[in-house]
């Protein structure tokens, strides 16, 4: 099982992330962080393979990747919402996401579900985080 | 895609129907007797009723003014094997589409049907869709389990009450339970999805209430839980098996009181949802074995809908695959690609344990396997699925009175059997050694297959011949199986 990471280049809080992540599951990540970049991967690669994050900085990007929900396909996803706002908690949650995290927090929540999901598909190919750029 | 429902008691008409109107990309149900059709047409959503006239609980024509009358106003095509001049007299005043007699031509049936989907298409542009009914279109399979299933499903989106979703993994419990959500009187507020196998249990009671501002290390703001998210809408508490004891005990009261206070809090919070559970678990094991609390188990299943495997509905693959096969090729930028018969006994020769889950995957990989191809081979499939065919087929043909070789065994050699036939009377030498050649090659394939675990590389390697060449007589002996 892989972990894909969809971000804005520009969001500060990739960076937490990937280093929380790193501390839990190794090898560190590389990162997909586009729209683009993320459904050229979903598009070749078997679906339900990899568990994607969706580090969110803007409600824009909760809408388009709503319009886009069908090409997410059967893939599992976490969502990670900039703030405590209800009606971006709503749009998130539209998603189904199989947990909905804030960045404001140390991202240890997202580890520990995350552990939880990979050893649920275990035993699979070896786990990494890897990603590429977009554009 | 429209849903059209198919009633005849004929299990033959009714698979010819299925076969000629699956490539169509129509959603089927079908149903045996006259009460069956009442039953889920009065609740179901469709287009089109295929009505045979003699059916064994009465008439279809007896029928057809019941049928006109419900709310989705399907059109009707009457078949019938004895037309008769009042019959048809009925059929016409009570609008019926057409009124075909039996034996029929397919290609009648579907000329028929395409005309009065394209009637019915020009007749909604100016009726709004019907509100209140059951929207099946992402649900595929015409299998008598799989539609008892969907009957209870039409059942439980027109209540509120709560459901109890079981069966193995990837058999569709979160796709039933959304379909009840959209058809439910929920489905204009939420449905909630919490996924109990993905939450670590120091989470799960706050994601689930909440929790207020600095109710534990981390906790620097406060949280709405999800099951006030749900509020007047769905909590689909996916594998509620894996809810902890602790928190098992804490949303009983939830579902008695319909209110809860946060982590840290002490203020108390309502909240009024629907509750859809689901798990593969076995929750009356649980509850003898005290891992699951039986009040718990009692009040959520009011209603309980336990979804077949899918070896028990292999009359489904076909059209789950032919729906599958083209929506993974849209998703992958591909033409949608074909498969031929061979592709589709080895798919329905396969248990699936994973399900219509493992169904998707594997036809996926077969997509990708070859991107270019226009057709997708039981080759492209992953490998144990090929093994399993090949090793099924060799069963077949060797039959229960022949015992299955041991490779195992500590015996070093592997001995086949001579039909009697071929030694009573005595059968031409050439014919029995063409008998043994063929059988030795069988053996000899199973066992290479098994050797290198279904890896076609490696086993043309070991057995030194061509990739092309080992598919080939892999393929050879399945259709004599077949045969
Ligand atoms: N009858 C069906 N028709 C169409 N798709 C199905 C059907 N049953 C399952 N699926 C698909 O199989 C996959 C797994 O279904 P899901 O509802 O997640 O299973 P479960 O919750 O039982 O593990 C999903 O992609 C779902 O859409």
């Amino acid at each position: 099982m892989d972990i894909i990471i969809y971000s804005q280049p520009d969001n500060p809080q990739k960076d937490i992330l990937l280093k929380t992540l790193s501390e839990f599951i190794k090898p560190v990540p590389v990162m997909v962080f586009d729209f683009d970049g993320l459904f050229c991967q979903l598009r070749s690669r078997v679906s339900g393979s990899a568990i994607i994050i969706l580090l969110i900085s803007h409600e824009e990007e909760l809408e388009q990747l709503m319009e886009d929900r069908s090409r997410l396909f059967n893939t599992k996803c976490i969502v990670v919402l900039p703030e405590n706002g209800d009606d971006l908690a709503m749009k998130g949650l539209a998603l189904h996401p199989r947990y909905l995290g804030y960045a404001d927090s140390d991202f240890s929540d997202i580890c520990q579900v995350l552990e939880k999901m990979m050893n649920k598909h275990r035993p699979s190919h070896k786990t990494g985080i890897w990603g590429f750029c977009g554009r | 895609m429209a849903n059209i429902l198919i009633v005849d008691d004929d299990p033959l008409i009714r698979t010819l129907l299925i076969d000629s109107l699956t490539p169509l990309d129509h959603s089927l149900m079908v149903a045996e007797t006259l009460s069956e059709c009442l039953s889920v047409i009065s609740t179901g959503k469709f287009d089109l009723v295929l009505l045979d006239v003699n059916l064994p609980d009465g008439s279809g024509l007896d029928a057809l003014p019941d049928i006109r009358r419900v709310v989705s106003d399907p059109e009707v095509i009457i078949i019938t094997g004895e037309g008769d001049a009042a019959g048809a007299k009925m059929a016409i005043e009570h609008e019926a589409w057409d009124y075909i007699l039996k034996p029929f031509s397919l290609e009648k049936i579907i000329l028929s049907v395409g005309r009065a989907l394209e009637f019915r298409a020009s007749k909604q542009i100016f009726t709004p869709a019907p509100d209140s009914v059951f929207d099946r279109s992402n649900i595929i399979g015409t299998s008598p389990k799989l539609t008892a299933c969907l009957y209870q499903a039409v059942q439980c989106a027109g209540s509120d009450a709560d459901v109890l979703i079981t069966g193995p993994t990837g058999t569709g419990k979160e796709l039933f339970a959304s379909a009840i959500h959209q058809s439910s009187r929920q489905k204009k507020h939420n449905f909630i999805v919490v996924d109990c196998a993905a939450l670590p249990e120091q989470l799960v009671e706050s994601v689930l209430f909440g929790n207020v501002k600095g109710a534990y290390t981390g906790a620097d703001a406060p949280r709405e839980g999800l099951v006030k998210k749900a509020d007047n809408g769905t909590l689909f508490l996916d594998e509620i098996g894996e809810l902890p004891l602790s928190i098992q005990k804490k949303f009983l009261r939830v579902l008695q009181e319909r209110k809860f206070k946060p982590v840290g809090g002490t203020d108390e919070i309502r909240s009024n949802f629907r509750l859809i559970s689901a798990t593969n678990r076995d929750l009356h094991q649980m509850a003898e074995d005290n891992e699951f609390r039986r009040d718990l188990l009692f009040r959520i299943r009011t209603i309980h809908i336990q979804l077949p495997s899918l070896k028990e509905c292999r009359e489904d693959i076909k059209p789950l695959s032919l729906h599958y096969i083209h929506s993974l090729c849209t998703h992958h930028g591909l033409e949608t690609k074909g498969f031929g018969p061979e592709f589709l006994d080895a798919l329905e020769s396969y248990d699936w344990p994973g399900n219509t889950r493992e169904l998707i995957r594997s036809l996926e990989q077969a997509i990708l396997a070859n991107v270019d191809s226009s057709m997708i081979y039981p080759n492209f499939l992953p490998p144990h699925i090929r093994l399993h065919q090949i090793q099924s087929s060799l069963k077949i043909k060797t039959g229960s009175s022949i015992p299955a070789p041991d490779f195992n065994s500590a015996d070093t050699g592997v001995t086949i059997s001579l039909p009697r036939e071929l030694l009573d009377p005595i059968a031409p030498l050439k014919q029995v050694k063409i008998y043994a050649a063929g059988e030795t090659e069988k053996l000899y394939l199973s066992r290479l297959m098994t050797v290198s675990n279904g890896d076609m590389e490696k086993a043309s390697a070991l057995a030194g011949i061509s990739k092309s060449r080992l598919y080939s007589l892999l393929k050879t002996c399945r259709t004599d199986v077949n045969e």
